[in-house]
């Protein structure tokens, strides 16, 4: 099992947001988690990463066996887990190449190798931004500072190819981007799919669905899952709408 | 501190320096030493160099002569360098060559001898309306300093690197005075670069007080690099005269120094000056920074940029005290004033007072100030990537100095600063929060 989370209870100002999600997810698979806006996906994903403003207050995460909510967020990031950010964050003054450098190295540094030489390393980029078919000079800028929305999103993917998590989380990676950038995002999440890491897709609408298919699609309401399935279940939200699907919605926020 | 006014007995003084000097002591005699009622003096304490016994450091010069000590104040091979040890000038130290026809590059005492009538133009003009008490007793105190003069249309390419070196210790500390004298021609273009230096842990108080006359359509860099120890004391006082057309970039970088305060008067004398003034402070312990800034809008069509930032760990002090006057008919002036401080501990302090007074109209005048500690998410953000906390930390820091510095010529200086930034913020972040 690559992730086992049972009946996690989280809360942010002391809301509770998250009321008992339980979740199992295993190397190999993609899960997609749908669910109207407010009901706690976007909790799901910050607390899966180590986010502080968030209280966990009942449940427990294991990730490959570890007890993740024990975790640091960069020991977990070190462990395997990646998240991409709904609103990656702008870091003015940090250069995205040496961002990546030093992440990377984190990383080497954590599974006992050598630090990467640069030259080596640079190689390495290259080849990564093939991904997300981003040009060179894309690297010379500040983190996903003065980046466009769509930009940010595939700055978040070409983190992740860079890194090579076990276990990757987008949260709502798909929003906010055209067709043409969905694709590439989606085009660079199937290229990092493979037999022995784990993907949860957070979505809000199923149009991601068309280009990525998921093992296991979870419906999310008021900070549980109320329904579970193949990829149809998917198509079936779509033509029949969160209401009808899940139950009650309350706790719907904007 | 000894106050002398021996300037009286040294007969070799030109009549013309003696007037300048006894203006200078006469106004000095007027202000006094400053107190902390006056604004620009409201939050520095000048107890530990009012009360220190610093002794005016005559002798103690030339004796140091260990170039290796000093070798990491130097940017290049090819650079004019000009060494002071303790306000003193250091032939041996110094290298100076192949410089373009005309232009003088010397120490100011020989150049009163050599080139009086033309030093006499320039020096002391404020004397009589001074409002800083040590740029007074500099002027009737000062023996030594630089003088460099740029004819018209002269471009000098290599950077000039003046070293003002403090080895004063701890139970003889030493006081001097440097004075700085620049005078350039018409579309001429220079870079000066001002190492305020010492001997590690040297106790010294260096009162500077510097001339700079930029002519009509000239550009001049005037790069400040103050590094102090914790025992050393700087008071600088920049006057810069600007003439028409003519650019003016000048940049403070402070790191440690028990008391550091920079004073940039800049005096738009043309239309469509353009003058751009940075600052970047990394302090720590209990390091204190008070840059005071001042662009006096006399005439229209000028610009003036203030950008400050500071970056402050333990128990570190800023101040951003800073204002733009805009007389009367200076229309289309423009100014910015901005202010950014991030604070790596609670007991830091900063004060940041950007100000305007404004007698005309149509004018753009912005200014702004921040105060604040890292960002949160961005920290979450650097750390959900596998950095530590610490490492997160540094990251942030070094972007929010470097902006400063980011379009800095000449590249080897721009290196040199971020190693500096590097080491100093790797200290000051280390195990913090």
């Amino acid at each position: 099992m690559l992730l086992d989370i049972r009946n996690l209870h989280a809360s942010i100002n002391g809301k509770d947001i998250l009321k008992g999600f339980t979740l199992q997810v295993k190397a190999g698979e993609v899960h997609a988690i749908m669910g109207p806006n407010g009901s706690g996906k976007s909790t799901l994903a910050k607390v899966l990463a180590g986010d502080s403003h968030y209280e966990v207050t009942k449940g427990e995460v294991l990730f490959q066996g570890k007890n993740l909510l024990d975790l640091e967020p960069e020991d977990r990031a070190l462990a395997g887990v990646f998240m991409a950010f709904q609103y990656p964050v702008e870091i003015p003054g940090v250069n995205n190449a040496s961002f990546l450098r030093m992440a990377y190295n984190a990383k080497r540094k954590f599974q006992g190798k050598e630090e990467i030489d640069p030259l080596d390393f640079e190689e390495l980029l290259k080849e990564r931004l093939k991904v997300v078919d981003m040009p060179q000079d894309f690297l010379k800028r500040n983190v996903n500072h003065g980046f466009s929305g769509g930009e940010k999103k595939r700055n978040e993917i070409l983190q992740m190819a860079v890194l090579d998590p076990t276990l990757a989380i987008l949260d709502e990676t798909d929003s906010g981007l055209d067709i043409d950038a969905l694709r590439e995002v989606a085009k660079g999440v199937n290229i990092l799919k493979r037999p022995d890491n784990g993907i949860i897709l957070i979505t809000h609408y199923q149009r991601l669905l068309d280009y990525i298919t998921p093992d296991q699609v979870h419906i999310l309401v008021d900070g549980r899952i109320v329904r579970s399935g193949g990829k149809e279940l998917a198509l079936e939200l779509e033509k029949k709408g969160y209401d009808e699907m899940g139950a009650s919605t309350n706790g719907h926020r904007g | 501190m000894a106050i002398g006014v021996d300037f009286k007995k040294r007969t070799q003084n030109a009549d013309w320096l003696e007037d300048v000097r006894r203006t200078a002591y006469e106004r000095f005699e007027k202000l006094g030493f400053p107190t902390r009622e006056l604004e620009g003096w409201k939050y520095i304490n000048l107890e530990p160099i009012l009360g220190a016994s610093f002794a005016a450091s005559e002798n103690k010069g030339p004796e140091f002569s260990d170039s290796r000590r000093i070798e990491k104040y130097f940017l290049s091979e090819n650079e004019q360098r000009l060494v002071f040890v303790n306000g003193v000038y250091s032939r041996n130290l110094s290298s100076v060559k192949n410089l373009p026809a005309g232009v003088v590059l010397q120490d100011l005492a020989s150049s009163l001898v050599s080139h009086g009538n033309l030093i006499r133009r320039y020096l002391g003009r404020d004397a009589s309306s001074e409002t800083n008490s040590f740029s007074s007793i500099n002027t009737f105190s000062f023996k030594d300093g630089l003088f460099l003069y740029i004819p018209d249309k002269v471009v000098v390419d290599s950077p000039i690197n003046i070293i003002l070196l403090g080895t004063g210790e701890s139970d003889s500390p030493s006081l001097f005075y440097s004075r700085i004298l620049i005078v350039t021609g018409e579309c001429s273009r220079v870079r000066v670069i001002v190492n305020y230096a010492g001997l590690p842990d040297a106790r010294y108080f260096n009162n500077t007080a510097a001339e700079i006359h930029v002519g009509e359509g000239a550009c001049l860099d005037y790069f400040q690099i103050e590094r102090g120890s914790k025992n050393s004391y700087q008071i600088a006082t920049n006057r810069f005269y600007l003439g028409k057309f003519s650019t003016l970039e000048t940049l403070a970088f402070t790191e440690g120094g028990a008391i550091t305060r920079n004073e940039e008067i800049v005096e738009f004398g043309g239309e469509k000056g353009f003058a751009s003034l940075k600052g970047l402070s990394l302090l720590n312990d209990e390091s204190q920074v008070y840059n005071h800034v001042q662009a006096n809008h006399l005439v229209p069509n000028c610009t003036s940029r203030q950008f400050y930032k500071n970056v402050l760990a333990g128990k570190a002090k800023s101040e951003f005290n800073s204002l733009v006057r805009v007389s009367r008919g200076a229309q289309k002036s423009d100014s910015n004033q901005l202010s950014k401080t991030l604070l790596l501990s609670d007991t830091a302090e900063s004060h940041s007072r950007p100000q305007l007074k404004i007698d005309t109209d149509d004018v753009s005048c912005v200014h702004g100030a921040t105060v604040g500690q890292l960002e949160k998410d961005e920290l979450f953000y650097l750390r959900s990537r596998g950095l530590s906390k610490e490492i997160a930390r540094l990251v942030l820091t070094s972007g929010f100095a470097e902006e400063v510095i980011q379009d800095l010529e000449p590249a080897p200086l721009k290196a040199h600063l971020k190693d500096w930034i590097a080491e100093e913020l790797t200290i000051a972040t280390e195990g913090k929060i």
